[in-house]
């Protein structure tokens, strides 16, 4: 599993404040839940060129996203045989319906278009700066430590390769003493997620260790952001576009 | 001039098992400093002290004249501690993000973190790497990681738990270059580690614990044919009869 991240550049997206790239991306998903056909038709052709101008290849894009297009093509299936409407073609007891299908098609469109939003942020945007603008924007916020929320991103984003990479381990050292033999998941489970949690546990010990040993505390290890002009005039686009759309 | 003291240092774990018990020791600035012994002797625990990452039942640590205890902030930055399994160490998305944990966490300037970001991947020879996930380093690019890492806080002490362990020969010639590199800039460097042969040949002093007690104390040569009974083996060519040369030769 390659997981998508951040990727040097020189695209305008790579030059916004990562504080207005996150409000604006909240503004842009929320209004895809409800968007008519030439919005979206107008997102979907400016993400695609952003996305070409931060240098995402497609070709390894649509290989990372493998399973979330496989989840979509489920979606678009169960809708096309849950929806009442003009039968096309009939499996079973259930019919794909022509209706059905169209609805489906736009829901797994919408849902492409936000995580092709949040690709173009993950892939522009440092994550030490991600860290930084949700540790700012949810600061106003009674009752949630920003800083510590910021931080736990972070680490949980650090750390999903490795825990992989412990699992992989685990599993082969499993199969190494011949644990496919065994059918039952239920046995097999157990072996797996509690070597797999120990592991993750201890490492987890040290890695505070580690944190404390540079001067680690809540408030420090943020960069600090400055708004410039273009910050203000995407989110000012943003919120008109978005503006536009709720009006009509 | 001592830059670290240990007096009468004793530490209890919570289990109740004792994992120091008297330690007494003065580590002069500039020294290169051999901590040796076998699993479970108390290494990693006695240099924990000195970062204050562990502080004592009885005793102190004194990290340039001032006892730890009373300015922790302070000792972590003059000690920076690199640890034995890198990839626990390196807590960022990307090489340039890890280093500069350390500087941003002393509320620096970003041109001062800049600054000290770019001088310590530069001096470990991964300035080419800044952009790229720590994930997908070597175990010796990993481990030049964690040492530029601590670098970047310009600590005066460096402390290094086994820092040869689960790495190929290529690998332990770049850390081992690395360390001797730091130490020629002048900073003190503690090694722990059960496998004296790699460093040895470079070393100013060594110090052998076992269960938790300081055994042996002085110059490498004396204490090297001493050690076996305390579960550190000998280098070959003492074995051998031989002289006991530098290891990168």
């Amino acid at each position: 599993m390659t997981p998508i991240g951040f990727r040097v550049g020189q695209s305008f997206l790579h030059s916004l404040d990562a504080r207005f790239k996150l409000i604006c991306l909240v503004l842009l998903s929320l209004s895809c839940v409800d968007a008519p056909f030439w919005a979206m038709a107008v997102l979907s052709a400016a993400a695609t060129i952003l996305l070409i101008q931060a240098g995402a290849g497609m070709g390894s894009l649509i290989r990372e996203l493998r399973y979330f297009l496989v989840l979509l093509l489920v979606v678009w299936i169960s809708r096309g045989l849950s929806t009442p409407g003009t039968t096309l073609v009939r499996l079973g007891g259930l019919g794909l319906t022509q209706e059905g299908l169209a609805e489906g098609a736009i829901i797994g469109w919408r849902l492409l278009l936000v995580v092709m939003m949040g690709v173009l942020m993950i892939i522009t945007t440092r994550p030490a700066h991600i860290r930084a603008a949700v540790a700012q924007l949810l600061a106003p916020l009674p009752g949630i430590a920003g800083h510590k929320l910021a931080t736990m991103m972070g680490l949980i984003v650090r750390f999903i390769p490795v825990i992989l990479d412990h699992a992989h381990l685990v599993s082969e050292a499993q199969q190494a003493r011949c644990v496919h033999l065994r059918r039952n998941p239920l046995y097999r489970i157990p072996y797996l997620v509690v070597p797999l949690m120990r592991r993750t546990f201890l490492h987890a010990d040290t890695l505070c260790d580690a944190m404390e040993a540079r001067c680690y505390h809540p408030q420090g290890g943020l960069d600090r952001l400055s708004a410039q002009t273009r910050d203000w005039v995407a989110l000012f686009c943003v919120v008109g576009f978005c503006a536009l759309l709720f009006i009509a | 001039m001592r830059i670290i003291e240990i007096e009468n240092l004793r530490h209890r774990f919570a289990d109740g098992t004792l994992g120091l018990d008297g330690v007494n020791m003065t580590i002069e600035t500039g020294t290169l400093l051999v901590l040796a012994g076998a699993n479970g002797s108390g290494k990693t625990t006695l240099l924990k002290h000195l970062n204050g990452l562990l502080f004592p039942e009885t005793g102190r640590v004194l990290v340039a004249g001032k006892p730890v205890a009373e300015d922790v902030m302070r000792a972590r930055q003059l000690v920076g501690m690199v640890f034995q399994d890198a990839d626990s160490q390196i807590v960022s998305e990307t090489v340039w993000d890890d280093v500069a944990f350390g500087p941003r966490n002393l509320g620096l300037e970003r041109a001062d973190v800049i600054g000290r970001v770019t001088a310590a991947l530069e001096s470990v020879g991964l300035a080419g790497m800044a952009d790229q996930r720590p994930h997908q380093l070597s175990g010796g690019e990993k481990r030049r990681l964690a040492i530029a890492g601590v670098l970047a806080m310009q600590p005066q002490v460096l402390l290094m738990d086994e820092p040869f362990s689960n790495l190929d020969h290529p690998g332990v010639c770049q850390v081992l270059q690395q360390l001797l590199a730091v130490h020629q800039t002048g900073k003190t460097i503690i090694v722990c580690t059960h496998d004296v042969e790699k460093i040895i040949g470079y070393a100013h002093r060594l110090v052998i614990l076992s269960s938790g007690r300081i055994v042996l104390d002085g110059e490498p040569e004396a204490i090297l044919p001493q050690m076996e009974p305390f579960g550190v083996r000998a280098p070959c060519a003492l074995r051998l009869g031989l002289p006991v040369t530098p290891w990168l030769n």
